[in-house]
């Protein structure tokens, strides 16, 4: 236990391989929330991010003897979901879903918050960075919403990915060339018109 | 373009802060005299804002229940496998016994001493006889069967006279049914 009276994720993982699955649920309440976001900015769709993050949860579960104590458990968790994103992106590809048709937006885009203005800008910048997201190949992707919404380092992305920080570079860096490029082309005039508005 | 390459990468390093002092110094002397460089740094600056902007989305309720649903539905999976496993291991088990023990016992010369058996001995003797015996019949029927079929072909006068026998035949019965049905319609009213 630490200071705080709660338990640290390694004693947490330790319960879970005893045998305890409620040790589990209070990982899952914990994490549930930086691993749907990953799982949602890779995959663009509220069902199929939920659905996603959940077999992440599930595979975690699996293979929880394989985790090694001495690194972040939200690393290797964020880990597997942004691998089996990769994967189902890569699937994805070859069911010929069409890009033409926008996926539906995250619900907490479009709900109503107590300040509709910022609701509304807030919504169009979130569309507006998802539409640029999407137009990137899932490794690349993967890249950037780890930097971006995780602000890991080029080692960790490496190690999560499993490549090697000059292929992490490499990445981030044709990333940003081809969002700056829709940037420029137009493709994000909302982007645009949020940041001027905020 | 090439030419600018280099530095667009370290304006990516340099949005990462991964550039040092003297590096950063040489890119932003760059930026200041080349158009394209400074469209690039301001348009990935841009970006880098608002992708910094981005908050975190909150998954929907329920979703732990749904990881321990899923979680669950995996343990009892896990849990019943040996049993199906082994299920599937006695099917096949019983497979090869039924199949294996009567060629094993045939092989062997061992299913002499079955018939020896006081009871069991006198029902496998009773089922071997009826066997050899529908086995017989089935072996005559089909013999005649063929005989038959060969003369026929072999023989086209045998053909003729079967084919003018199986004519007249029907012919014969399509009269007797003719003359059933005349007397009947004489009886119907007009």
């Amino acid at each position: 236990m630490c200071r705080c009276g709660v338990s640290t994720d390694q004693e947490l993982v330790a319960r879970v391989l005893d045998g305890d699955r409620n040790a589990f649920a209070q990982l899952v309440e914990t994490y549930q929330r930086p691993v749907y976001n990953l799982t949602y900015r890779m995959l663009g769709d509220p069902r199929e991010a939920e659905d996603a993050a959940q077999e992440a949860f599930l595979r975690a579960y699996k293979h929880l003897e394989r985790y090694d104590p001495s690194r972040s458990f939200k690393t290797w968790l964020l880990s597997i979901a942004s691998n089996y994103c990769i994967d189902r992106l890569r699937k994805r590809r070859l069911t010929w879903l069409s890009i033409d048709e926008p996926l539906p937006p995250h619900p907490s885009l479009t709900s109503d918050a107590p300040d509709p203005e910022t609701s509304l800008i807030d919504s169009e910048r979130n569309r507006a960075v998802q539409e640029l997201l999407e137009s990137l190949a899932p490794d690349y992707r993967a890249a950037i919403v780890l930097r971006y919404w995780y602000d890991m380092s080029y080692a960790e992305i490496a190690e999560m990915l499993e490549t090697t920080e000059s292929a992490i570079k490499s990445r981030l860096f044709r990333a940003r060339q081809m969002l700056a490029q829709r940037v420029r082309a137009g493709d994000a005039s909302e982007l645009f018109m949020a940041m001027e508005s905020a | 373009m090439m030419a600018h390459d280099p530095y667009a990468l370290m304006i990516s390093l340099s949005l990462d802060g991964l550039l040092d002092a003297e590096e950063e110094e040489d890119l932003h002397r760059h930026v200041q005299n080349c158009p394209t460089c400074a469209g690039v740094w301001r348009d990935m600056s841009t970006l880098d804002r608002v992708l910094n902007s981005s908050g975190e989305l909150a998954p929907p309720p329920n979703f732990t229940l749904g990881v321990m649903a899923r979680i669950e539905s995996y343990e009892t999976q896990r849990r019943l496998s040996p049993w199906f496993a082994l299920f599937a291991v006695m099917i096949m088990l019983s497979a090869v016994v039924s199949v294996g023990a009567p060629i094993a016992l045939f092989v062997s010369g061992l299913y002499r001493r079955l018939f020896e058996l006081p009871f069991l001995g006198s029902w496998l003797s009773f089922g071997l006889h009826m066997v050899s015996l529908i086995q017989s019949s089935i072996r005559i029927a089909l013999g005649t069967v063929i005989d038959w079929l060969t003369l026929l072909t072999a023989d086209p006068a045998a053909l003729a006279v079967v084919i003018s026998a199986l004519v007249l035949a029907s012919t014969w019965i399509g009269l007797l049914e003719g003359m059933k049905a005349a007397p009947a319609r004489s009886r119907s009213p007009r």
